[in-house]
């Protein structure tokens, strides 16, 4: 089978989706073909590619392949050079993401996003949820500037990217406390002191809402001392954030200031630990590559069978 | 090849390894053996297990297999049961248990660890170590007694076991503050206020039993009625909480100047069904993998976990 291995769309995203070290296992039994630069982001030479028996190749033949892998979703003129009935893997979003399901369908293409991929407990294989936290704990104390041992943070929510961002803080010797249900409703006593609030909820995106009611109001900011830090892990559109006055924010400008407050809601944390992160997904990858381009979607594991969208031939997400 | 399903000691151990449910693939090329009443603890029947398509046998006959899967590590009795040069996979932390790696060399037993199998990323593959943290949690917010949202509930530890307690505890509404490293040393500062200590700490060997982070005299300091509760057990029972000893899930807890202790060995046993479930789904994958490939030629995840008994 054809592999293509495609670059993600710099200067913001340096992230690649495999390493030459993962792709040793498929290159002696598939042709896999490279985008020129694909690695530079993360500091991999096209040299170590080819040393790893890998193809250098121009954007449109690595779009030409059977399977074609990458982490962020292609964008339309990208779409266009995919072949009809070619498999792509890549994270997509499809609910979220009506114009990207148009192109592939009309392109009919076989998507495999890799969001879906779960292990048989029903936890995502292709993940780096936790960095999440981490990493935007990590900027967060940057921000704030202090010493973190001096900083009394507060996390709203216990799950996943809440983990992350826990237990960075808990190792920078911060004092943390974790704030649920009950305390939302009275952020107003929860507040002051606090340094640096998270915000790790897991609401559901209503679509048809104008305007979520938020936990912490734009009148709350002054119970905050000036140089606090206001952290929003989950990337919630405006409006719909817990915290009214937080905005998505992007890797050229990943935060802003608001009455002295910072604010910090980066769209896709984990492309800020960009090496990290990268392996991480190598890794993950490598074997669900190797399975599909060894025994084709078919016979592929369960695991994979149960991610694919036909929409190649009339399956639809929305 | 012939697989054994041995039975747990049932009077500390409800689960079992594999669930009628997960034995498809395996039982396409090999047979399974199973000993008797082993899923009786979770609801299993003999019945279904030979619905399933395995053979329900004797316990001699179960350990007789070349390959013997049990959840938790046998005693000598059953170890000498097996043959010499055949293979057990189960649960071991020989680290901990050096009577057990002398006696399967003693035995000429070949293991596999279910704790060291690892997938890429270097995580555990076969662990319930939330579900650990989950119910310690439940439990202890059960023996404290009055209403969860009114606990003040502090966790040393920041791991998966941790993680379980942190969910738990926020799931009932109660107010969860982490304690770090250094404020893990300065106890008398913190316990003041704190309904349910939790300890959620992988303590080293060379700490047990000569340093304890919550002494005896400490214990004033902690509300009446509060509870202390150990999520991590080891095999020295000896906890950084001075007064803490081992409890088992018949007899969970003892009071101590007032104040609950409770450190379960195997706090997970209180959800036996699903856990059982969560083992079963790790496990089978990873025994497809064993029985598929000859004993050289096994997958470097599973080698890494392989102790060979010197001929």
């Amino acid at each position: 089978m054809r592999i293509g291995i495609a670059a993600e769309n710099r200067p913001l995203e340096k992230r690649v989706i495999l390493h030459p070290e993962e792709l040793k296992s498929l290159t002696h039994r598939h042709q896999v073909l490279v985008e020129e630069g694909a690695g530079l982001g993360v500091g991999i030479l096209d040299a170590e590619y080819s040393v790893a028996g890998c193809i250098i190749a121009p954007k449109e033949k690595v779009y030409g392949a059977d399977l074609v892998v990458r982490i962020k979703e292609p964008v339309a003129e990208e779409v266009r050079l995919l072949k009809p009935g070619a498999i792509l893997m890549s994270m997509m979003h499809l609910r979220c993401a009506p114009g990207l399901e148009k192109n592939l369908v009309r392109q009919k293409i076989i998507a495999v996003p890799l969001e879906n991929i779960k292990d048989p407990l029903g936890r995502r294989i292709v993940e780096a949820v936790q960095q999440t936290g981490s990493i935007g704990m990590d900027y967060a104390f940057k921000l704030w500037g202090k010493d973190p041992s001096r900083a009394k943070v507060k996390i709203m929510g216990y799950g996943n990217v809440a983990q992350g961002a826990i237990r960075t803080a808990v190792e920078k010797l911060a004092s943390v406390e974790i704030l649920n249900r009950r305390h939302f409703s009275r952020m107003d006593r929860h507040i002051p002191g606090t340094d640096i609030l998270v915000d790790a909820v897991n609401r559901p995106y209503r679509r048809n809402v104008a305007k979520e009611t938020p936990f912490m109001t734009a009148g709350m900011l002054k119970l905050m001392k000036p140089g606090s830090v206001l952290l929003d892990l989950v990337a919630n559109p405006e409006y719909h954030a817990p915290i009214e006055t937080m905005k998505p924010t992007h890797m050229k400008d990943p935060y802003y200031i608001l009455d002295g407050i910072y604010h910090t809601a980066l769209w896709g944390w984990p492309a800020m630990d960009a090496i990290n992160v990268s392996k991480r997904y190598s890794l993950q990858m490598a074997p669900l590559v190797r399975a599909i381009a060894d025994k084709g979607l078919d016979k592929a594991p369960l695991s994979i069978r149960n991610a694919v969208v036909r929409l190649d031939s009339g399956e639809r997400v929305i | 090849m012939k697989i054994g399903l041995a039975l747990d000691d049932r009077r500390k151990e409800k689960r079992v390894a594999l669930r009628p449910e997960e034995l498809g693939e395996l039982l396409k090329k090999n047979q399974l053996y199973v000993e008797r009443g082993a899923g009786l603890g979770v609801g299993i029947t003999d019945a279904e297990y030979r619905q399933a398509g395995a053979h329900v046998v004797s316990k001699a006959h179960a350990y007789a297999c070349p390959l013997v899967v049990k959840l938790r590590e046998p005693n000598e009795t059953e170890l000498k049961m097996m043959r010499p040069g055949s293979t057990l996979f189960s649960m071991l932390h020989l680290n901990n248990r050096l009577n057990l790696a002398r006696l399967l060399q003693r035995y000429r037993i070949n293991s596999i660890a279910m704790e060291k199998i690892k997938d890429p990323l270097g995580e555990r593959i076969i662990e319930d170590l939330h579900e650990v943290g989950y119910w310690g949690m439940m439990k202890g917010l059960e023996l404290w007694g009055r209403n969860p949202s009114k606990a003040t509930v502090k966790i040393m530890g920041c791991g998966r076991i941790a993680f379980g307690a942190i969910q738990a505890a926020s799931r009932k509404q109660t107010r969860v503050i982490l304690l770090n490293k250094r404020e893990i040393n300065e106890m008398y500062k913190h316990l003041p206020g704190t309904d349910i200590l939790v300890d959620g700490l992988t303590w080293p060997a060379e700490l047990r039993g000569k340093i304890y982070l919550v002494t005896r005299r400490m214990l004033r300091l902690m509300r009446p009625g509060a509870a202390l509760i150990g999520l991590v057990s080891n095999p020295a029972g000896k906890y950084p909480i001075e007064t803490m000893r081992p409890t088992t899930l018949s007899d969970i807890s003892y009071k101590m100047n007032g104040v609950i202790h409770a450190a379960c060995w195997g706090w997970s046993g209180l959800d036996p069904v699903n856990v059982t479930r969560r083992y079963s789904i790790q496990i089978a994958p990873v025994l497809s993998d064993i029985v598929k490939s000859a004993p050289d030629h096994l997958p470097e995840y599973i080698k890494q976990a392989m102790l060979e008994a010197k001929p």
